[in-house]
């Protein structure tokens, strides 16, 4: 009787702590989901500047839903604007330590590359970390993707290339990679519109 | 209490033996898989370090403060709810604090539920002692554990890049790269362990030879 009642509390006390450690931990998830809402309108802000448009904070929401057609892949998202042929792609991919988040602004039209943003990155210090060096970004602005893009030790003069980070060759790789596939993907997309 | 007093009480001891001679890598060998894997870099090493004893101070007061109230028989899933509560708590606020560095540490900040000194200083200590008692304990052997990560932190990011939290000190620096692998780390380990333990002969030596009667 008393083994009874013995394992009952312990039932009911588990029961009771598990209760509490939800409570505590969706209370948590809830902050952390505002702040992650928080941010992707902040980028969304960043593509739609990108796209030659000018930010009303009232509107903004409505009118990037209404202008702006996206695809997800993966952990890849890809944003299409087609009265100007433009689109944004949000890439995440392995790097040497860790995973490279980029943003890469295209004319899909042209096939040429307007801009490249290193988002996030853990890599060496003074050498992969290097990439998201302005000198290293620039040489994306008006670059040829018509074929692939490659990041070269020595360059041949071919369209689409860039000169590699010397002493950061599996992080060139790495970025050159990601680039890659996600313009293979949205490229697989056809151009097709997408739906809001 | 005077200072005298302070060195002498329990709370004080345990605190101090936690960190040097119980340390928690050093001499009980637990916790190495994340001290080598999160060590590459000096912040990384130090987020790591703050977030263990965080999740060790926190879940050793609360479990002590509720000793009474466990029933003996659920006592490690009790001590699993309690950690694995704060750990999911710290992995959402470095999300929110630090993202680029939560991304460094990967599934690392997740794994320190299974980092074997939480359960064993639960189990060990704070389901027997008062709640004061098992946090200074917890907090000695979270500064023990974080005191070893700064100093593998340090070193494998300096040679391996010649920086320290990411700034640059050391120009034209030749990398080792064998030190920024986990092999690599893990005999550096095994030097600092062997530096340790001379360290630690040597004092016990000293100690014995001005006992000694004249």
């Amino acid at each position: 009787m008393s083994e009874k009642k013995g394992s009952l509390s312990a039932l009911v006390f588990l029961v009771v702590l598990t209760s509490l450690c939800t409570v505590f931990l969706s209370f948590t998830n809830t902050m952390y989901q505002g702040v992650k809402a928080g941010r992707q309108r902040e980028l969304r802000m960043k593509i739609w500047e990108d796209f030659d448009n000018d930010i009303d904070l009232t509107a903004f929401d409505r009118e990037f839903s209404e202008a702006v057609s996206v695809k997800e892949n993966g952990k890849n998202i890809y944003y299409m604007y087609a009265p100007r042929h433009l689109a944004a792609l949000h890439m995440i991919g392995p790097g040497l330590w860790g995973d490279i988040e980029l943003l890469m602004l295209i004319d899909y039209e042209n096939k040429m590359i307007n801009k490249l943003y290193v988002l996030s990155q853990i890599e060496t210090p003074g050498l992969g970390a290097r990439i998201s060096e302005q000198p290293f970004l620039d040489q994306f602005s008006n670059l040829d993707y018509s074929k692939t893009v490659r990041i070269e030790k020595e360059r041949s003069g071919k369209p689409g290339e860039v000169d590699a980070i010397s002493g950061a060759t599996k992080t060139s790789k790495s970025l050159e990679a990601i680039i890659n596939a996600g313009l293979k993907t949205f490229a697989s997309f056809g151009g097709k519109e997408a739906k809001p | 209490m005077s200072g005298n007093g302070i060195r002498a009480s329990k709370g004080f001891s345990t605190f101090v033996e936690n960190i040097w001679l119980s340390n928690p890598i050093f001499v009980m060998v637990l916790g190495v898989c994340s001290s080598l894997a999160v060590t590459t870099k000096l912040a990384n090493a130090l987020v790591m370090g703050i977030s263990v004893t965080f999740v060790l101070c926190i879940s050793s007061f609360i479990i002590s403060l509720v000793r009474k109230l466990i029933p003996e028989q659920v006592r490690l899933i009790v001590f699993m709810l309690i950690i694995s509560t704060f750990v999911i708590t710290v992995d959402l606020v470095l999300r929110i604090l630090v993202p680029e560095v939560s991304k460094g540490l990967g599934p690392y900040i997740g794994l320190i539920i299974t980092n074997c000194n939480l359960m064993g200083r639960a189990e060990a200590f704070a389901i027997k002692n008062p709640p004061g008692l098992s946090f200074l304990d917890s907090l000695g052997t979270g500064l023990g554990y974080t005191l070893v990560l700064l100093v593998l932190g340090f070193l494998r990011e300096l040679i391996t890049s010649g920086s320290l939290f990411g700034i640059v000190l050391l120009r034209n620096w030749t990398s080792w790269n064998l030190v920024s692998i986990a092999p690599g780390a893990f005999f550096l380990l095994a030097s600092i362990i062997i530096v340790f333990n001379m360290l630690k002969r040597k004092n016990k030596t000293a100690s014995v030879t001005a006992d000694k009667p004249r």
